[in-house]
């Protein structure tokens, strides 16, 4: 595993600090990203299966879109784990009596992508079933209060 | 008189956790059309449509003549059969 994680970045990437410093809406029963929370989707069960699926899915980011810096270019997935471990931080700040899992996946083969959803009271209801399912590198940082 | 919105879109499949959780197939933009739409728009495998995508998204990215391609690769990766849309 430590052949695949990558460096750690210095400072996050500027256009990955702007997306944090919009903070975060919270729509009804969901936490959103504030800045895709006008454009959220319905959640419809029908495309995202539960709670956990939608929250995942309009909380995803493709960081190689979203860096603006060369360095975030050069090292996407340092920046991926930086921006997942703030976005962690933030969200424990600003919900402190909340649970949420964030995730970081990519790898050689695929691009990073960073998305969180609350955590369910059960326990269950992971963006992944485990780690084990996928190819490449992922980290989850839990927020627990 | 309204400046040209400059950008792309691309469509995207994700299936994560097959069995555990359903694919997906959404679009993303790029360029001033982030700007404009800056979050994701997610396709509806029910109503085979993009029902949460806004009206002047929703021209540019059914005008562009490889749409149905795209989904079709979509599908494809997700080793489902796509239906070819009704021609004109």
């Amino acid at each position: 595993m430590d052949d695949l994680a990558p460096k750690r970045a210095r400072r996050l990437d500027a256009g990955l600090r702007t997306i944090l410093a919009a903070g975060f809406s919270v729509e009804g029963d969901y936490v959103l990203l504030a800045r895709h929370a006008p454009t959220a989707p319905a959640p419809r069960h029908s495309i995202f299966g539960d709670d956990v699926g939608y929250e995942g899915a309009v909380n995803h980011v493709h960081v190689e879109r979203e860096v603006t810096t060369l360095r975030g270019r050069w090292n996407p997935g340092a920046h991926a784990v930086a921006y997942a471990l703030a976005l962690a931080t933030q969200l424990e700040s600003s919900f402190p009596e909340t649970a949420f899992d964030v995730w970081a996946t990519g790898g050689a083969e695929e691009t990073w992508i960073v998305r969180f959803h609350r955590a369910s009271a059960e326990g269950g209801g992971s963006w992944l079933g485990s780690v084990e399912d996928i190819d490449d590198a992922a980290l989850v940082a839990e927020v627990r209060p | 008189m309204t400046a040209p919105l400059r950008g792309g879109f691309s469509v995207d499949v994700e299936n994560p956790s097959p069995g555990i959780r359903p694919a997906t197939i959404h679009v993303h933009t790029y360029g001033d059309l982030k700007e404009a739409f800056p979050g994701a728009y997610y396709w509806d495998f029910e109503t085979r449509s993009f029902p949460d995508m806004p009206d002047q998204l929703r021209r540019i990215v059914y005008a562009y003549p490889l749409l149905e391609d795209a989904l079709a690769g979509a599908y494809t990766r997700l080793e489902e059969r796509w239906q070819p849309w009704p021609t004109a």
